[in-house]
Formats: structure tokens, sequence, C-alpha cells
């Protein structure tokens, strides 16, 4: 489980978190959603290790303040936004560098991870490619294999792994999108948990089992998507009228503006 | 043609070679750069040979080798005055070749992956200059100001003070151009003119205040040459470099990680800020060891690890051993020419590597423009 407490952030001399509280457990998908600007990149790269912050973040139990790089790197793998490289490495080559963090497999092993890993993300056949020719999207999906390869097996050492996302389908097209959620379900069903920074309300009303509704550097509500999809708290965390409805299947609810004149 | 496409090409004739190339269309080149590496192996050692060979005197490889094995004979093929032209000049020129290429070129290669840019370089960006303010000083003002260096550190005094102008001008510089894990290039660059800028205005004022006997010094040093080469400067170099390239390969899986930036290094397990720190200490050691030794030498840090790129890729962990091994067969190499183009005259090795590494920078510069972020 990842537990963070009261946690506050100031970047540059801002306060951008107010004493946020989150967890998720293994074996669901969390997934916070919140306006521009209201805190959940921060959130993540908090819990992530990667800023300064007041309050406990912990994974498993373990005080991530306490863990050393490298034993932090086991316990969890994260896809910032974009990655944008500075030599000219192939595909193949990115992803295995997520490999070389645990790297107790053998090189026949490592080979058939990095392909499965490739593969998971819909890019087989890219490996030879140079990664600073791909598109945006295709950039995002190699830097998502990388990741996963870092935790490989969703469960190690009998803890379960995390996946921190940071917006993984925004530049993706409506097939990949399915394609990286299924894959983070998938993750979380093998044993793994995944918090994921998302945009697309619907979609993570599709695949979350869990919602945190984010504004302003505040948590505003949290739970599962039928219960915190209202018209209310939509209105209040994204400031503009909208009807919630259900898909005709009738389980899963989804949001439209009510009108598109401001 | 897609590149998978073309993996399906004829090659059952050179399994060998298909396999080289099928690898290299899956993205996978380390097979392809570990024989680069044994083959810039076997063309350092010829390098090496040759420099011994090449000179005034004449000397065939085959009586050098038979009279350092002590083959009986050998005494009569090589005169006395071989002997000593091949053992005191010849051949600490040509170690100095070998060690003064390799830091050049590994500090280039960890600037590079330091800095996240190819167009890092020890002596474009002003560290340099640190270096030789660090060497001046202890020439002009070692007696009377660095009179416990000299007592401490004994010969060692001139590397570990320019060793000490590297490393402040390192530290200055990274502070300067990094802004949260990002680092600006165009600041690098311009903040790199600034510190050598005034870094040599101090060594303007020192060299302005120096005596005779102390200008002597600092003009033979300041050339940029091996032409001053011998077992004591080696003496005093060689540790301090030795033991820095044997800590650069433990940098490697940490400056490949660093590519993706810090935050994504962080994520994969690396200590980034104890990386960071051991990289520059190693790069200011390097620099600042073959700058005491044989003057500014530039552009061999840029050169080397970019043609190195384009051959076996940007993985460090086989970039920076390539890139000591052919850092130190090409200043053997320039060193050669530096000596035999003007004959009996020799040309500073710094000229020559500068008519090389200049337009190879500006090549780069235009070929790169959009990517570099400039």
């Amino acid at each position: 489980m990842i537990k963070a407490s009261n946690l506050s952030v100031r970047l540059a001399g801002k306060q951008v978190l107010h004493g946020v509280d989150i967890e998720a457990v293994a074996g669901q998908l969390t997934a916070i959603v919140g306006p521009n600007g209201s805190g959940k990149t921060t959130t993540l790269k908090a819990i992530a290790g990667e800023l300064r912050y007041d309050g406990t973040v912990s994974i498993n139990g373990h005080d991530i303040a306490t863990l050393k790089p490298w034993q932090l790197a086991v316990k969890r793998a994260v896809l910032p936004q974009s990655t944008v490289i500075s030599f000219p490495f192939t595909v193949r080559e990115i992803v295995r560098m997520g490999l070389s963090v645990g790297a107790k497999a053998g090189a026949d092993e490592t080979d058939r991870i990095a392909r499965e890993a490739l593969e998971a993300v819909d890019l087989s056949g890219f490996a030879g490619r140079f990664y600073q020719e791909l598109s945006g999207g295709e950039q995002q999906r190699v830097q998502l294999a990388r990741a996963l390869c870092q935790i490989w097996d969703p469960v190690q050492d009998g803890e379960p792994a995390f996946l921190l996302l940071d917006e993984p389908v925004s530049s993706l097209d409506i097939r990949h999108q399915l394609t990286i959620m299924r894959l983070a379900r998938n993750f979380c069903a093998r044993g793994g948990g995944v918090i994921a920074v998302m945009h697309d309300v619907n979609l993570t009303a599709m695949f979350a089992d869990r919602m945190i509704m984010m504004k302003s550097g505040r948590v505003r509500a949290a739970g599962h998507p039928n219960d915190v999809m209202t018209d209310g708290v939509m209105e209040a965390v994204f400031g503009c009228a909208m009807r919630v409805n259900a898909t005709p299947a009738g389980s899963v609810p989804f949001v439209l503006p009510h009108t598109a004149a401001g | 043609m897609p590149r998978s496409e073309m993996a399906a090409g004829d090659g059952q004739s050179r399994p060998f070679a298909a396999r080289l190339k099928s690898e290299w269309l899956q993205g996978d080149r380390s097979r392809l750069a570990r024989l680069v590496i044994l083959a810039l192996i076997l063309a350092a050692a010829a390098m090496f040979a040759a420099s011994i060979m090449t000179g005034a005197a004449d000397a065939s490889l085959g009586n050098v080798l038979r009279w350092l094995f002590g083959v009986d004979g050998a005494e009569q093929a090589l005169s006395v005055r071989d002997r000593i032209i091949i053992l005191d000049i010849r051949l600490p020129r040509a170690v100095m070749g070998l060690l003064v290429g390799a830091s050049l070129a590994v500090s280039g290669a960890i600037m590079q992956g330091l800095f996240r840019n190819p167009l890092a370089d020890p002596a474009l960006v002003g560290i340099s200059s640190g270096a030789s303010l660090g060497a001046v000083l202890t020439i002009v003002l070692g007696s009377s100001l660095f009179g416990t260096l000299f007592a401490v550190f004994g010969f060692y005094a001139l590397p570990v003070a320019a060793f000490l102008g590297c490393l402040v001008t390192t530290l200055l510089l990274y502070r300067i151009a990094t802004r949260s894990g990002q680092t600006s290039v165009a600041t690098m660059l311009l903040a790199g003119i600034a510190l050598a800028a005034l870094a040599n205005a101090v060594t303007g004022v020192l060299i302005f205040v120096a005596d005779d006997k102390q200008l002597r010094d600092l003009t033979f040093w300041g050339l940029g040459s091996l032409a001053g080469a011998n077992w004591t400067k080696i003496l005093s170099a060689a540790p301090i470099i030795l033991v820095s390239l044997a800590v650069v390969p433990f940098l490697a899986r940490g400056l490949n990680a660093l590519t993706l930036g810090e935050a994504a290094a962080f994520h994969m397990g690396i200590p980034v800020q104890r990386l960071k720190n051991i990289a520059i200490i190693s790069v200011a050691a390097l620099t600042g060891a073959s700058v005491a030794v044989s003057g500014g030498i530039g552009f061999v840090g840029i050169v080397v690890p970019h043609v190195l790129r384009l051959i076996i890729g940007p993985d460090h962990r086989y970039l920076l051993p390539a890139s000591a091994l052919l850092g130190g067969t090409l200043l053997i190499f320039a060193d050669m020419v530096a000596r035999t183009i003007v004959p009996p005259a020799e040309l500073p090795i710094g000229i020559i590597t500068a008519f090389v590494g200049a337009p190879f920078f500006l090549w780069i510069l235009l070929r790169g423009r959009s990517h570099l972020g400039l």
C-alpha cells in the first residue's frame, strides 16, 4: 500500500499542496483527477520521492524518506509526462535501462522481458528505431515499457510493486489509450498497484477502482467512480456545469458539459 | 525501407557480419561496441609502437623490442644514443600522449553525459582555464603562498593545484548552468566563456608579476604540448589519472539513466547527487592532471566521444572505455604529426587538435542545431 499523510509541498515559494491524504492499495487502479494546476502531478512527484515535502509517504509500510534510491526503484516505477533524451539511444537500449535496476536476470531473460514489455505497449518491431525519431505517443509508450521492466514482477519478495503514471494516455489515440489502461488493470490484477494522474474523466471512470478528485492542492472527494462522480462534485471541482449520466450498460458513469457555449 | 525489412538480407555467406547487422537492426549495438573496443586496443598499441619508432633517430621496432626484452645481440643493433632517445624521450612522450588523450576524451564524455549535451567539453566551457589558473598560481606564487601545498604534495603540487582550479570552475559552472535538474546549453556555454575570461585575467595578472625564471616555466608549460614529457611529470600525473579512470566505469549506468533526465534517473534507482559529485570530481581530476602536465589541449573531449557515439551509440558502458582508447590513440598521432610536420621545429599539439577539432565542432553545431536546444 502507498500511503501519503498530510502531504504539503511548496514550489518556488508557493504552497501547491495543502495537507493531502492519499491511499492506494495493491490490486487497485487509483486515479487522481482534477483541473489543471490542482496539484495532481505534484502529488505524484512527492509520492515518487523526487520532491521535498512535509508529511509522510510510505510504501508497504516503509517510509520512503528512509529508503535509498535503489531500494525505492524495486518498489515503484514512474512514468513522467514526457521524456526528452539528449543522445541517440535506440528503443531497445532505453527499455533495457529499466532492466538494469534489478539486474538479477540473465541475458536471455532480460531480452525476453524487454521484448514482452514492448509487446505490452504495442511497440513490437520498434526495438531498432531511434527514440528521438518516434512520435510523442510512441515515446510515451517506450517509457512505459521501460518503467514496466523496472518492476516486471508486480509482486517482489512478497511485497506489491507500484506503477506511478503521470498522464499515461494524454498523447495517445483511442486504441492505445485502451491498450495502456488495460495494461494498468492487468498489472493490478497480478497483484501490483497503480496510481495514475488522469485528465479524461470518462476513461478514468471505465478503468479506475478508486478516484481521487483534487482541486487547488486539496483532495475534494475520494472513492469509487460511481460514488464520486456526481453532478455536484464534478461542477465544484471542474468549475463548469456538467451532467453525469451512465453508459447504456448502466454501470459506468460518464459526464458531458451542458452546452458548448461559455 | 524500414530497418526491420532490411534485416532479412543476405548474410548466410558471412554469418558473423549478418548477426552483427541483425542485432544492430534490433537496436542492440553491444556486440558491435565490444568489437570496436577490441579494435581500438589494437589501434592504440600500434600507434604507441609507431610513435616510439618515428623521429629523427633510426630505430626499427624489431631492434627496440629485442632490446627491451633483453634478446642477445640487440645491444649492438641500437646505439646508446638511440636507446636514450627511445627510453627518455619517445617512450615518456607516448605514455603521456596516451594518458592525456584518454583523460581529455573521457572528461569530455562524462561532461556531456552530466550536462546532457554533446557540446560540453572541458576546454570549451572554461574548466581547462580553471585548471591553468591553479597551475599558474603554483608556479608563480608557489614558494610563498603555496609553501604548505608543496610541503604536503611534493611534486604532485602542480597537478593537485590544477585539479582544485578545475573543481572550483566545474562546480561554479554546474551551479550556474543547471536549474532544477535542467541544463541550459546557452547558459552553460556563455558562463563557460565568462569563467574562462575571469580565470585567464587572473592568470594574466600572475604572468605580469612573474619573474624571468617563472615566465620561462609558464611559457614552456602553457604551449599545450607533449614536448616536455618526462618520467617525473608522468609520475606526478599518472596516479591521479589512473585512479580516476578506474572510477569512471562505475559512472556508466548512472550517466545512461541521466540521459532521460535527473528525475527519471532517480526513479530508476540512481543516487543522482552522488553520481554528479563523483562525475564532477573525476572530470576535475582528469582535466586538472592533464592540463598540469601538457597545458591546454582542446577539442579532444568533444571530437572523440561524438565520433564514437555515431558508431557504437551513446551507451556509456562502452562509450567511456572506447573514448579513453581513441583519445589516447589520436593524441599520440597528433603528437607524431606535431613533431614531424615542420622538422626540425615542432608545432604545439594544441594547434593541431584545434585545426581538426574546431571545424568538427562547427559541423556538429550546424548538423544538430535543431535538437541541441540552441
